[in-house]
């Protein structure tokens, strides 16, 4: 268990020193926030309708864009090599790359979801709603990508391959964390969407670690 | 005596040999007696009129879709724990087959669509959950095709299909809630419960072209896939 903090720690330190990969996801967040009001119109009933939907978009972008790059540095600079010769169990290695991904995008979105909503002239009442619908389903999109992300890493000529193999499996969480937020909207209960996004969450969490490694293994020999 | 000796590329091309010409003869004569009922000799539908001819090309094709999405990722499952290096090769020719039949279920639905509802294309679970069917098929081709090394590619591609299979009752359960939510049942489907004698007939010897094809399709391209990579093997030895 020490151990297992005192990789997540490293991992965190790594994040932590590349402020600029960082800050391009903040940026990027922020400006596809600022772009869709002049997509749609600068109707304010619209745009406070929409708000929570296109708040989850950017997220999601956002997500996708951090995780095309997760192992990539691990392989160029031989990490991932180590990684598959170390006694520690792969899978929880995997997974604490994975908590420091979350934690990064969570920072962003922490930075910038106040903003987006007064951008978006968001209703108030959905805030609680919309926090718990990221903190649910922005760890299942993290835990989705891991998976894509160590099939496509042998290939890393190819981004848009990340992006296709992935949107199939965005979809449910999109629909039931925008579901949650449109329930409230309309004076319903969110419970039923956030309980299947965390339903999500709890299959994913002990079984894509273990794919995860799988595959980088299967990638690496 | 056990399916799996047919996992042996020797023994899987004599039967592929054996049954291709059967598959042929099968299309060939189920495919002329389905076109000619389904045509000529079937009723009109009472509502939708002529449009319901489009069903009879259309149905299967979205069976056969999902069917040979199923098949690739048992293939799959078997090809990871058994490592038959044919299920591998069954994914790889199965795999375009499947994408083209879920386009063309797609394409024909929009063509039954525009007179019958109004509109090319409309948000309904059904034909959001066979979009994102043909989204996993696309994803699966481009990966594998992406990979040089099978062994590699196999493996990538047979963990997208298991991954993929698990979440298909999560797409289609959530399309299925995601639709009825922001849309009332005013999308007219045709989900009677009972479908006339007349149209069930034309549609099942449809059926059996469509299954007749894609078996002839998915060996030949078996076939060729088994031999390209022999040729592939002997080149690697000469170099």
């Amino acid at each position: 268990m020490t151990e297992f903090l005192r990789l997540l720690r490293f991992d965190l330190r790594l994040q932590a020193r590349q402020p600029a990969a960082w800050a391009a996801l903040v940026l990027f967040f922020i400006l596809v926030i600022v772009l869709l009001p002049f997509a749609i119109g600068p109707d304010a009933d619209l745009l406070n309708r929409l708000a929570p939907g296109l708040i989850w978009l950017a997220a999601l972008l956002m997500s996708l864009l951090a995780l095309d790059k997760l192992f990539i540095a691990d392989t160029r600079d031989g990490t991932l090599d180590l990684m598959l010769l170390s006694p520690m169990p792969l899978p929880l290695i995997v997974f604490g790359k994975l908590l420091a991904q979350m934690a990064m995008i969570f920072l962003a979105l922490a930075l910038m979801i106040l903003p987006a909503a007064l951008l978006l002239d968001m209703n108030f009442g959905i805030v609680p709603v919309l926090l718990l619908s990221l903190a649910l389903g922005v760890p299942v999109l993290v835990l989705l990508g891991g998976i894509a992300a160590a099939t496509t890493v042998a290939l890393h000529r190819n981004p848009a391959l990340l992006t296709l193999l992935l949107i199939p499996f965005y979809i449910p969480v999109l629909i039931f964390a925008v579901g949650a937020c449109d329930a409230v909207l309309m004076g319903a209960s969110a419970r039923p969407h956030l309980f299947l996004l965390g339903a999500m969450l709890a299959l994913l969490v002990p079984t894509s670690p273990f794919v995860i490694a799988a595959t980088l293994r299967n990638m690496q020999e | 005596m056990s399916i799996s000796r047919f996992a042996n590329p020797g023994q899987f091309m004599r039967l592929a040999e054996r049954l291709m010409p059967f598959c042929a003869v099968g299309v060939i004569l189920s495919f002329a007696a389905g076109i000619y009922v389904a045509l000529y000799a079937s009723p009109p539908d009472y509502q939708q009129g002529e449009t319901v001819r489009i069903m009879y090309v259309h149905v299967p094709a979205a069976w056969l879709g999902l069917m040979i999405y199923l098949a690739m990722a048992i293939a799959a499952g078997t090809g990871l724990v058994a490592k038959h290096a044919l299920a591998d090769i069954f994914c790889t020719a199965a795999a375009p087959v499947g994408a083209i039949l879920t386009a063309l279920c797609l394409v024909t639905g929009s063509i039954w669509g525009k007179p019958t509802w109004g509109a090319w294309w409309v948000w309904d679970a059904r034909l959001t959950s066979v979009l994102i069917l043909f989204l996993l098929y696309c994803g699966y081709i481009v990966l594998r095709g992406s990979f040089e090394d099978h062994d590699k590619g196999g493996k990538a591609g047979a963990i997208l299909l298991l991954v993929g299979v698990v979440n298909i009752p999560i797409i289609h359960f959530s399309v299925q809630w995601w639709n009825t939510l922001h849309q009332p049942a005013s999308v007219l489907r045709m989900n009677g419960p009972s479908i006339d004698a007349g149209m069930l007939k034309p549609l099942l010897v449809m059926a059996l072209a469509y299954v007749f094809y894609g078996g002839f399709v998915i060996l030949l391209r078996m076939k060729t896939e088994l031999l390209a990579r022999r040729i592939e093997a002997a080149e690697m030895l000469q170099d």
